[in-house]
């Protein structure tokens, strides 16, 4: 096992207001990793610094040892807590943009999900639900063979029926030597798949520890200690 | 991945683009079987001719504005909004995305600019039918030298340039003023605008100052207060300045914004 992901000293501030503060991290490769925290933790300000949307205030941050540039978004695959594809785009239109782009990307696994949704190639998003787009970004992103997938949110939006299938997609079809790193703050509905959880909490690192260990000294689960630890 | 990028830009570009062109197209064809025709020679339908020419000044600002206008929108949108997530983690260099976006947004400014161009040419050619004087150009030329004393190539050199650096600057101006708004933390599209009429202030009154100043320095002689509007070459050398200068400054301008837009970009990406 490699590192996969590695912070150091890593800041972000948005003018006065400090978002993420001196967060030192190391991530290795191959585990389910759940980002959790509550609201306004620093989540999506520590996702977006892996993947280039924001410039870190100060600190490092590399991804298989690579800073964040042209070699991390190659094996980086990202879904954002929002939908972010043109929505007059048909689906097969932007896999034929992810295949241009993306040398990972895994044109059969693609459509072989749609088929099994039933989402037809030839729709336009903006005719889909909300939820079925969620799903076609889902598919898109896990339709890469990355070394890394980085989940915003993957479902916030969906209901309960919904989400046990996308944890199927997100189980079923990633390789046992890539790492996920899932934020969420809906713990119950993923606890089942996650190997190892960070607790973040007013841009700080709270807790880096594995499910097993949380269970074993703790003799709690996941999401009893969240609740311990962020209550209000 | 250049070329990937193009090939898509331009893909999703000339959906709505292309079709805008091909109207004005439709419309100076339309021009040209009517002015070719004697319809409107017919005094009984001179409100038609009226329309057909209101139809087709409305069809170059339509042509112009909603290029102008769906490009910044589409700039914003892919850049710096909620598909700026999809721009920006592809993996190419954030210099090939921006340099894609502005060279396909100049080079249909440029369409337009050629259509509307021709498309004038085209109809006043048939509108001159049998009249048109084989030796226009040359007279036109001749008058031009006489008022301004500069030769017609020259001008049309001058002119050329300067379109060409317009279109070059109206985009970089719109790129760093959208590059300069995303930098709030709210409000970053009033931002923008904010700092696009800024940035038109600052270059309107540099520009007057310059042209003060040419006008100045080419109608006196500080040395001896003396009027030199007199001196035969006053006149050329006046707007032989003005357009080189304007040229000067609009590539200043060009390379200014260029520079603050893609420092910004690539420096301090602050998407929402």
């Amino acid at each position: 096992m490699s590192t996969i992901l590695e912070c150091k000293n890593l800041s972000k501030a948005y003018g006065n207001k400090t978002a993420l503060s001196h967060i030192d991290l190391a991530l290795e490769s191959g585990h389910i990793i759940g980002l959790l925290g509550p609201n306004g933790s620093g989540k999506t300000t520590l996702i977006k610094l892996i993947n280039g949307l924001l410039t870190p205030s100060e600190g490092e941050l590399y991804i298989d040892q690579n800073p964040v540039g042209i070699e991390s978004k190659k094996i980086v695959s990202y879904l954002p807590d929002h939908t972010y594809l043109e929505s007059n785009l048909k689906v097969r239109e932007i896999i034929d943009y992810f295949k241009d782009f993306y040398d990972d990307f895994d044109e059969i696994r693609a459509y072989d999900m749609l088929a099994k949704l039933q989402i037809n190639p030839s729709d336009k998003l903006k005719t889909m639900s909300k939820g079925t787009k969620e799903k076609v970004q889902l598919i898109l992103i896990m339709s890469r063979r990355a070394k890394l997938y980085v989940l915003d949110e993957p479902i916030a939006g969906v209901d309960p029926a919904a989400r046990d299938y996308i944890l199927d997609i997100i189980l079923s079809n990633y390789d046992e030597d890539a790492t996920i790193l899932i934020s969420t703050h809906l713990i119950a509905d993923i606890e089942n798949i996650l190997d190892e959880v960070i607790f973040i909490k007013n841009g700080q690192i709270e807790l880096t520890s594995s499910v097993d260990e949380i269970r074993e000294s703790q003799g709690k689960s996941v999401d009893a200690l969240f609740r311990e630890v962020f209550k209000c | 991945m250049l070329r990937k990028l193009f090939k898509h830009e331009f893909k999703e570009t000339a959906k709505l683009l292309l079709p805008l062109d091909l109207v004005l197209l439709a419309v100076t064809v339309i021009g040209c079987i009517l002015l070719g025709s004697s319809i409107l020679q017919n005094e009984s339908l001179q409100m038609l001719s009226f329309s057909c020419m209101m139809i087709y000044i409305l069809s170059i600002f339509a042509l112009f504005i909603i290029t102008a206008v769906y490009l910044t929108v589409r700039f914003y949108k892919t850049m710096y909004a909620a598909q700026g997530y999809l721009t920006h983690t592809l993996p190419v260099s954030t210099i090939s995305i921006i340099h894609t976006k502005l060279l396909t947004a100049v080079f249909w400014l440029l369409i337009a600019a050629v259509i509307t161009t021709g498309s004038i040419f085209l109809l006043i050619r048939i509108a001159a039918g049998n009249d048109w004087d084989p030796a226009a150009f040359s007279i036109a030329a001749d008058a031009l030298y006489e008022s301004l004393g500069i030769p017609f190539g020259e001008f049309m050199s001058y002119i050329i340039l300067s379109v060409l650096l317009s279109c070059f600057s109206m985009v970089l101006m719109i790129f760093a003023s959208l590059s300069v708004g995303q930098l709030f933390g709210q409000h970053r599209i009033l931002a923008a605008v904010v700092t696009y009429i800024v940035f038109y202030i600052i270059q309107q009154i540099i520009s007057m100052i310059v042209l003060f100043a040419i006008g100045i320095g080419n109608t006196y002689d500080f040395s001896d207060e003396v009027l030199l509007s007199d001196a035969p070459n006053a006149v050329a050398s006046f707007y032989r300045g003005t357009f080189i200068t304007g040229i000067i400054e609009a590539l200043i301008f060009a390379i200014a914004f260029y520079i603050t837009g893609r420092y910004i970009t690539c420096k301090h990406l602050n998407l929402e």
